[in-house]
């Protein structure tokens, strides 16, 4: 985390940052826009990609329990393109207003990703449909929200690109306010998960078989959809579309620590934190005065380790 | 200990079991018989309400079950039924677990012992093999030491051994606090093992009683067989 300080696109090299953390701390003297940059800048943006990344793996690998399936990952209820969906809405409505110190963009793109999960949510809790059909309606509703992404673009002008840098740069905007509220996210599901992890073991066996150990499918589920969508919503809202660490966290802890939910979940929230920290850092100091998003990065990267990871072994 | 009266259950509108009613009194194993599709699995799923009770009640310690919470039923009553792994890394000696409210080594030992399951303890249940997934998911009902027994073919995919073994093991726990029903398909193990057998057919009792008065005759017209067609 503290390497995330350290480098940036602004100009000021290791050196100089570390100079300019010392001052803050009350050792020796910095220029004031080191400090600012630190403080105001590279301090909250480190802050929520860690948060954010600890988020989706979190976020993952509950999403991974809740559908049964290997491939889901945060966004699989449609909660990416809802959010993008909410994000149109607001700009083609032009309105900005800012509540808590969030901007209308953001808003509604968390309303957009709840809105998402609740309708798989009422989905599942009507037809009683789990696994694979839930994972199919989750894909069905990513095209419905692509199909109407595209018809506000086409009527809205410059709306493609303003969506774009949002999905995109989202971590370029971190302000403290989105630290607060990822940490209490983040803070509010691990509560919420003391003492589930056992139950979400038996509900990875099936409704049924979760039925005679004693466990409610219906109300995990319900319980899961609740933590997934205020994680990712919250993910989306702070940090834009980040690709990928929800998907790869689970699997990769998976490999380190086993099968048992009460090791997938911490270690996914602990990679998913490093992962996303990292790969911002990388795309801030990978080209001098430019930027590279941690999801393009996220995306190359994360997408060749687990191209090897899945080719290194036949059976996974 | 477990009384079954005038049920009449099944899946959506659908009635699979009609008007059946029989008793499984306390340390005894009562066999469940019948062709495929009879209903014997639909009467398992239908204490903890996976089937639909149309009408008529199943009671457990004098109990209507509907009357239990979920949490207070699956401690006294323990189902056995086919599990599909799919691609669930859960190591065995989790899976098996799951059969207790807080994990406990040492009766997790001991049962990984009486079902010869100690070399698989971390293998994912996904990489088991058929017989031992099934001797798996036995251990996971056992290791909950349950009033109640409800076992959906326990010998399923089982070499000889393993049966005989199986039956051995539950008739071991059966005290007077205990009973168990067990859907069987193999009549020599059910003369060896049960102490009472209901027979079903088409969703309603077609015999039961005795297992040693379990006839050729009884069979043929249970299965639909000609009369040259050797049974055991």
């Amino acid at each position: 985390m503290f390497v995330g300080l350290l480098f940036g696109s602004s100009g000021i090299g290791p050196i100089d940052a570390i100079k300019a953390i010392a001052s803050i701390l009350g050792f020796g003297d910095s220029p004031e826009t080191h400090t600012r940059i630190i403080l105001l800048m590279r301090l909250p943006r480190m802050l929520v990609s860690v948060l954010s990344g600890m988020a989706l793996g979190l976020a993952g690998a509950l999403s991974q329990t809740l559908f049964r399936n290997d491939l889901a990952d945060p966004y699989i209820a449609g909660i990416g393109s809802g959010a993008i969906f909410g994000v149109n809405i607001a700009l083609l409505s032009g309105a900005s207003l800012t509540i808590l110190g969030f901007s209308t963009v953001s808003i509604f793109a968390f309303a957009g990703a709840v809105l998402a999960c609740l309708i798989i949510w009422l989905l599942s809790g009507r037809t009683g449909s789990t696994g694979t059909s839930l994972v199919l309606a989750g894909v069905a509703l990513s095209f419905v929200f692509a199909g109407l992404n595209y018809i506000i673009v086409v009527l809205g002008r410059d709306i493609l690109q303003k969506t774009f840098f949002w999905s995109y740069n989202g971590l370029s905007s971190s302000s403290y306010t989105g630290v607060v509220f990822l940490a209490i996210a983040v803070t509010i599901s691990i509560v919420m998960l003391t003492g589930l992890p056992r139950k979400m073991d038996a509900y990875l066996l099936g409704d049924e078989q979760a039925t005679y150990l004693g466990v409610n499918p219906v109300k995990l589920r319900s319980m899961m959809f609740v933590i997934v969508s205020l994680l990712t919503g919250m993910a989306v809202t702070t940090a834009g579309l980040m690709g990928f660490v929800g998907l790869i966290t689970p699997h990769i802890s998976r490999r380190i620590v086993g099968g048992e939910s009460r090791y997938v979940v911490p270690c996914s929230i602990l990679l998913g934190g490093i992962t996303l920290g990292l790969a911002d850092v990388v795309g801030r100091s990978i080209m001098p005065f430019q930027e590279v998003p941690a999801s393009v990065i996220m995306n190359i990267a994360g997408g060749l380790f687990f191209f090897y990871l899945v080719s290194r072994k036949p059976s996974w | 200990m477990v009384t079954i009266k005038n049920l009449k259950a099944g899946y959506g509108n659908k009635i699979v079991i009609d008007d059946v009613s029989f008793d499984v009194e306390s340390s005894k194993l009562v066999g469940l018989m019948g062709p495929n599709g009879s209903g014997k699995s639909t009467i398992i799923k239908a204490f903890f309400g996976i089937a639909k009770t149309f009408s008529g009640n199943i009671s457990v310690l004098g109990r209507n079950t509907n009357s239990y919470m979920l949490d207070e039923l699956s401690k006294t009553v323990a189902v056995q039924r086919p599990v599909k792994p799919g691609t669930i890394k859960l190591p065995l000696s989790a899976y098996v677990s799951l059969g207790l409210p807080v994990p406990d080594e040492n009766r997790l030992d001991n049962i990984l012992q009486d079902f010869d399951l100690v070399a698989f303890r971390n293998t994912p249940i996904s990489d088991l093999s058929d017989g031992t997934l099934q001797r798996a998911s036995l251990a996971q009902t056992v290791i909950r030491d349950p009033k109640v027994y409800l076992l959906d073919e326990p010998t399923a995919h089982l070499d000889l051994k393993y049966k005989v073994k199986t039956f051995a093991e539950i008739k071991k726990r059966l005290g007077p606090q205990n009973c168990a029903l067990a859907v069987v398909h193999d009549t020599s193990l059910a003369r060896a093992f049960c102490d009472w057998t209901v027979f079903l057919k088409d969703g309603r009792i077609f015999w039961q009683g005795n297992p040693e008065d379990i006839t050729q005759e009884l069979l043929r017209s249970l299965f639909d067989l000609e009369d040259n067609q050797i049974l055991l």
